[in-house]
């Protein structure tokens, strides 16, 4: 028997199982274990053989088959049936059938997605408005970029230990006094000359503080571009 | 009347992102009841079709935005026209399946089901803002949990979660479709 199979095809080891449930028409509430192990376990070897990095769920799968093959090796006395067979069996089949539920909504997710893009919005461009106020529509995710764009920014120096320590309230006093000198200031020149990461985090925390207080407003004229602090 | 419907049609083609009822309200500055403003929503749409423009208004989760029908496609995608539209991988869409009908759903729940690690599927996700935390899970691990966003309504065309067929129907879509 030949054994050809796209490789890059399959989205895990339920996939690839499903794969060889639907190619040899096995009844998914009672798969032939032994082969399907043999199939999976020659796709763990080509794959192996073509130098791909064989995922730790793959092999996870691969000795959950084979603990079942092995049981089901084992001579079967009738009155006492070996109950972690039964559920090992059962979970294997339970796993399959939930996800291939998902990889059926999955393709009419991409129908409708599809038939949903031949529609186009209409919109004109606009050029006013430059900058966008992005206070309402923060969200989590995006501060955690955020920081984690600040603090990556920095270029570390040996670690000191150093007695100056900061607090988010010296913070805040100084972005007050910053902004009673200047009304707009960016994001960047506030840390520029800090090579702390607590000076960084207390001024991060003192940011949102004041933007919390409604004491100042973040601008950002798009994805990526400076950040501006400026006085309410 | 006329006037209102100019400048609601108007407020429509300049907005780049669909609009609630209560933005245009704001926008008109009088006072004009939702109701009326959904009423003369309807009217210029009715006025598309009857003067057969190439445009609609689409109603998404109580917004509204207009745009083209489809058998124009190929006539903008020729004009090279077609704004980036976002593309997703088939994993994205199984994960985005899960989330979907299960939300709110943890990343554990969503790899128990798909069987392989999802944590670059979900911050892309995330990042292109197709989904959401949506806070924590409070019964088990407190783990972080994930919801569809306005966003996922918008680039999908569902005018509103409840619009998707329930999971109990879409099981019977595909139990239809097995025993065919």
């Amino acid at each position: 028997m030949t054994f050809n199979i796209n490789i890059q095809n399959f989205e895990g080891p339920l996939d690839l199982l499903l794969f060889f449930v639907q190619r040899d028409k096995m009844d998914i509430y009672d798969i032939q274990i032994s082969k399907i192990t043999n199939d999976f376990l020659k796709y763990i070897e080509e794959m192996d053989e073509m130098n791909l990095d064989i995922g730790a769920e793959f092999i996870f799968m691969a000795s959950i088959l084979m603990k079942i093959k092995s049981k089901m090796l084992l001579p079967v006395n009738e009155n006492e049936k070996d109950e972690e067979l039964i559920d090992l069996k059962r979970d294997l089949s339970n796993k399959l059938i939930e996800y291939k539920k998902y990889k059926q909504i999955s393709s009419i997710l991409i129908d409708i997605h599809d038939d949903y893009n031949r529609t186009h919005k209409v919109s004109i461009k606009k050029n006013f408005n430059n900058y966008k106020s992005i206070y309402n529509k923060v969200d989590m995710n995006d501060f955690i970029s955020i920081f984690s764009k600040l603090i990556n920014q920095i270029e570390f120096e040996d670690y000191n230990i150093n007695l100056d320590t900061v607090t988010v309230n010296d913070q805040i006093k100084y972005i007050k006094s910053y902004l009673d000198y200047k009304s707009k200031v960016s994001l960047d020149m506030i840390i520029k000359n800090y090579k702390d990461k607590i000076y960084i985090i207390c001024t991060f925390i003192a940011i949102l503080d004041l933007l919390k207080n409604n004491y100042i407003k973040i601008l950002q004229k798009e994805n990526f571009s400076k950040i501006y602090i400026l006085k309410v | 009347m006329s006037d209102y419907k100019t400048i609601i049609e108007t407020i429509l083609y300049a907005s780049d992102k669909p609009l609630s009822i209560k933005v245009i309200s704001n926008a008109l500055s009088d006072d004009l009841s939702f109701t009326k403003i959904k009423e003369i929503i309807n009217q210029i749409d009715n006025e598309f079709s009857q003067n057969n423009k190439g445009i609609y208004i689409k109603e998404i989760s109580n917004t509204y935005q207009i745009r083209t029908h489809r058998e124009f496609d190929k006539y903008i995608k020729k004009a090279s026209l077609s704004k980036n539209k976002i593309t997703l991988s088939n994993a994205s869409y199984e994960v985005l399946s899960i989330i979907c009908f299960k939300q709110p759903v943890s990343k554990l729940e969503i790899e128990n089901i798909r069987g392989v690690d999802c944590s670059g599927i979900i911050k892309n996700l995330l990042n292109k803002k197709i989904i959401k935390i949506s806070g924590r899970d409070t019964v088990n691990s407190k783990s972080l949990v994930y919801k569809t966003t306005d966003l996922f309504l918008e680039l999908f065309g569902i005018a509103n979660l409840k619009d998707l067929p329930t999971y109990k129907e879409l099981k019977n879509i595909i139990k239809e479709n097995e025993t065919e």
